[in-house]
């Protein structure tokens, strides 16, 4: 019995919470271990490709004239055409620009001598003629020459809707029509398109 | 492998890509003698020049009621498809400012929206991370919409862009803000292959937009907002071909240039820039000069090239339009100050295939084509 008593005072201690063991932030180091292999693929690609494939490049100015020479060969319907002007024209060109500005009312008709004077459609005056000479500045809604007038959209060299032919749309204030390749007809828009 | 010495590793690695990146860029710097503008004016050109009415507002189309965030054209017949946040997919045509078809959105949060090669079908994504195909010829719905025909599902982010791949109405090329590109098969629905994400040379942040070589339709660049574009081969998807720096802020628009050889770029930090595709350099850098103190630099937002590469147009955040001459590097025109013009940002713009005419997309609501309605020759037929 002592024995027993003397057991029984020896008994373990209660469980106690304990708290739970130290993982090891494996998270982290399989983070910088995808990055440090990131990092040698990324040493090993910039060493050997990037560095190697600059040997031999010509300079950048090789590629600059790629660029001038391909820009230069391609039409493009959104660049202004440009005309050359010769010197004895000049003279002439300011002469008239002062008369025209004197006495504008020579100038605004269609056959207007004003060597500067370039047929301009704007799309509000498509409707009467827009011819406009640039040194008066005043429209002439009397015109009556039919090359005078030039469609303000340019969107002339859209598709016909009807049959994709590729036909040019034309105004119908404009003389010059449309054949449709495919089908024969004038098959493009019957109405100017700024109307 | 403990902790301290990966970390020893990684600085001694970093140290390493840093040495040979500075190294890169100065080889890059001594083969730097020109930019696309030096050359073009040592060789005598000049700026074009145009006139109040050379380049104008034909058309507004009007019907949204949200902002226009996206629009394509068709590849022929010169119809537009537009993207909005009222949650709609517009088509319109081009000639007639007709409305064709009107799509409502399952997902009103549309970001980006594509015209399949045929034209008889639309792509759109967004916030949704999938991509709907429409079928504009399919019958309507008991509501009057037209149903969709295939969502393709996968990317683990928002869908920033997508492009059909010339000539293949099955295949569809998406990028995501989950780093990554997919190249897809419409008619299964399946990813053919995945472009970045768990492979090194990947994007390391959204990608925002893609454009397809349309010389080489196996080659397309992405822009994101890790401040790279990078150029990827459709059939090597496990790593990019190259990586092109320069700029300092996210690269919202990529465009190829018409030769199939360099390509543009848009971004946050105000500029546009060409690179050369095959070798990495920088040819170009098309913006203004901003003071130091000035935080609100418009962000480009947009850019198409014209149909010979001389005009470079870039939409920006503040509402203008630039019209950039590509080789001497000015500005020759602002659409944004033009009769007519938008009234708010220029959030997508785009070329028709024949390149006659512009379309620009704004947060207005509007969409508007500028075509020229200058001096030009007659062109009776087109074969």
């Amino acid at each position: 019995m002592e024995a027993a008593a003397a057991a029984g005072s020896e008994a373990p201690p209660p469980p106690a919470p304990r708290s739970p063991p130290g993982y090891p932030d494996l998270c982290g180091r399989h983070r910088l271990q995808v990055e440090v292999q990131i990092l040698n693929w990324e040493i090993g690609f910039l060493g050997q490709e990037e560095l190697e494939s600059l040997e031999g490049l010509q300079s950048v100015s090789g590629y600059c004239k790629e660029v001038n020479e391909y820009v230069g060969s391609h039409a493009d319907p959104l660049v202004p055409l440009t005309k050359k002007r010769r010197k004895s024209c000049r003279i002439w060109r300011w002469l008239w620009a002062k008369l025209c500005f004197n006495m504008s009312w020579i100038c605004c008709f269609c056959g207007c001598p004003c060597p500067q004077r370039r047929p301009i459609c704007t799309c509000r005056h498509v409707k009467n003629c827009c011819c406009r000479c640039r040194h008066c500045g005043c429209p002439n809604k009397n015109c009556w020459k039919a090359s005078c007038c030039r469609p303000c959209c340019s969107l002339r060299s859209l598709s016909c809707p009807e049959c994709s032919c590729g036909c040019v749309w034309s105004c119908s204030k404009f003389t010059e029509t449309c054949s449709c390749l495919k089908c024969s007809s004038t098959c493009c828009m019957s109405r100017c398109l700024c109307e | 492998m403990y902790v301290a010495e990966l970390k020893e590793r990684h600085m001694a690695a970093t140290a390493t890509v840093n040495g040979l990146r500075e190294r890169l860029k100065q080889r890059r710097q001594a083969l730097l003698d020109t930019d696309v503008a030096g050359y073009a004016k040592s060789h005598g050109k000049t700026a074009i020049s145009f006139g109040s009415t050379d380049l104008v507002c034909c058309r507004t189309l009007q019907g949204h009621t949200g902002k226009v965030y996206s629009l394509d054209w068709t590849p022929e017949r010169n119809r537009i498809v537009s993207a909005s946040q009222d949650g709609r997919l517009i088509v319109w045509n081009a000639l007639t400012s007709q409305k064709t078809h009107a799509i409502k959105l399952y997902c009103a949060w549309v970001m980006t929206c594509a015209f399949a090669p045929n034209s008889q079908s639309v792509a759109c994504g967004g916030l949704d991370s999938a991509c709907s195909i429409f079928n504009l010829n399919s019958q309507v719905d008991r509501d009057g919409n037209i149903p969709v025909s295939r969502i393709l599902t996968g990317h683990k982010g928002y869908v920033s862009s997508c492009q059909y791949v010339p000539d293949q109405e099955t295949r569809l090329l998406t990028s995501s803000g989950d780093r990554t590109c997919v190249l897809w098969d419409v008619t299964t629905g399946q990813r053919i292959s995945v472009f970045g994400g768990e492979f090194p040379s990947g994007h390391t942040a959204d990608v925002l937009s893609v454009s397809i070589n349309s010389s080489n339709s196996n080659m397309f660049v992405s822009g994101s907002c890790d401040a790279t574009a990078r150029l990827w081969d459709t059939r090597i998807a496990s790593r990019a071909v190259r990586t092109y720096h320069g700029h300092v802020g996210d690269v919202n628009a990529v465009k190829f240039f018409p030769d199939g050889q360099r390509f543009g770029t848009g971004s946050d930090d105000g500029t546009c820039r060409l690179f050369d595709m095959r070798t990495g350099h920088q040819l170009q850098v098309y913006g203004q000069q901003h003071d130091n103190n000035d935080n609100d630099v418009p962000i480009v937002t947009s850019i198409a090239f014209s149909i010979s590469g001389r005009l470079l147009f870039a939409g920006y955040s503040n509402g203008d339009c630039y019209v950039w001459d590509t080789l001497v590097a000015e500005v020759v025109l602002n659409l944004g100050t033009l009769q007519n013009s938008h009234e708010g940002r220029i959030s997508c713009l785009g070329l028709s295939s024949d390149g006659s005419a512009l379309c620009t997309g704004s947060w207005d609501k509007n969409l508007k084509i500028w075509g020229f309605g200058g001096h030009r020759k007659v062109i009776h037929s087109l074969r």
